[in-house]
């Protein structure tokens, strides 16, 4: 597991917030725009006093609303951004995804018991919502593809490009995880970067321990390929 | 690069996967959608605990008035043979039940009324709550056979 997905480089828990947020661009550009528009971004949970936000907590356990907007308002760059992950880019489903987290938060916050930080609490709640939802409609069936639909990889990696892009090594990166196939790069995505152990992934997509393990190996091997 | 196959190369993480930026905003506020979906907070554990206890309180009642109306071969025996009757001929006999019987009856209705009530205010916070899904089918069951009793006449 990673450091920063145990927390230990970051308060803010599994992959916590690094810094000032900015758009996400390894899938497909989207956030290209920065995220401008109505969303206020708010003082990362890494530098938020941790008392503050466990009074936040305490309220909106209670009912108060305006106590959970708050948390809403901290918590939104993290939770959408790991949706729109999930969702493939898919903006339009990330938002709706990101809604029914925060919904299913605010139901299931009485029971939050504080045993680990709100920011890992919401990033659990959110990955099995995500998840739970493709296990249902079946989205997970293509964990066997092959690099699938290489005109499709292109035309996403292609549309990373951007001239104001200054992070060459960056770009690369972002434009090889959109190159690899679904079911690869999602095993890639929970294990490398969100800090989810083969066991917890199996669980959350469906798949046997054996192939997640799989698809890692083959995810990073066609990385260390592309990027060679 | 390692370009052995499964080698040892190809179990270390990707250089720069943890320096990507993960966050990312939406295009527009989602938080009014989102508070028109919040259900006003009420104490759960109140009400769930009231569910449980009403839901023992019903199972409790309603076996031991069943239980007395089994045993109690009078009654079994004018409920019995009520039974076999016409319909029109039933309803003459009505007033010559057990009224303690009926009065059991009715009263224990009411109370699972109230509990699979409670049950459904409980789930209604709690919807994903398996044992209290279980409770509410278990007294829904408990007033169907109440309500037998009831439209038989004993």
């Amino acid at each position: 597991m990673s450091a920063r997905a145990m927390g230990h480089s970051n308060p803010g828990g599994r992959g916590g917030v690094k810094g000032p947020m900015t758009a996400i661009t390894w899938m497909t550009g989207l956030g290209r725009e920065g995220g401008a528009g109505v969303q206020q971004a708010t003082v990362p949970a890494a530098t938020r006093p941790a008392d503050e936000e466990s009074d936040w907590v305490r309220r909106a356990s209670a009912g108060d609303a305006r106590a959970f907007e708050r948390l809403y308002r901290a918590h939104l760059g993290r939770i959408f951004g790991l949706c729109l992950r999930l969702c493939d880019g898919d903006r339009a489903r990330a938002e709706q995804h990101t809604q029914d987290a925060f919904v299913r938060a605010w139901e299931k916050l009485p029971g939050f018991r504080g045993d680990s930080q709100f920011s890992t609490w919401m990033h659990r709640l959110t990955v099995n919502l995500v998840l739970g939802e493709h296990r249902l409609l079946k989205r997970w069936v293509t964990f066997e593809e092959d690099s699938g639909g290489d005109d499709e990889a292109a035309a996403l990696a292609g549309r990373i490009e951007h001239p104001q892009d200054r992070a060459a090594e960056r770009m690369d990166l972002e434009r090889a995880l959109a190159r690899l196939p679904k079911g690869a790069r999602t095993v890639l995505m929970l294990h490398d970067i969100e800090g989810y152990q083969h066991e917890e992934i199996a669980a959350l997509t469906g798949i046997a321990v054996g192939t997640s393990k799989a698809q890692l190996h083959r995810a990073r091997r066609l990385m260390r390929e592309w990027l060679s | 690069m390692n370009r052995e196959a499964g080698g040892r190369g190809d179990e270390a993480p990707i250089p720069g996967l943890d320096g990507l930026e993960l966050d990312a905003l939406p295009q527009r506020d989602l938080w009014p959608d989102i508070e028109a979906r919040l259900r006003p907070r009420r104490p759960l554990r109140r009400s769930g605990w009231i569910g449980y206890a009403a839901a023992a309180s019903v199972a409790a009642l309603v076996g031991i008035g069943l239980w007395e109306q089994r045993q109690d071969p009078v009654a079994g025996g004018v409920a019995q043979e009520t039974a076999a009757l016409p319909r029109a001929e039933r309803a003459t006999l009505m007033p010559y039940a057990p009224r303690e019987s009926r009065a059991l009856v009715k009263a224990n209705l009411k109370i699972v009324d109230d509990a699979e009530s409670q049950l459904r205010h409980a789930l209604e916070l709690d919807p994903e709550s398996e044992s209290l899904r279980r409770l509410l089918v278990s007294a829904q069951r408990q007033r169907r056979d109440l309500q037998r009793l009831v439209a038989q006449g004993t």
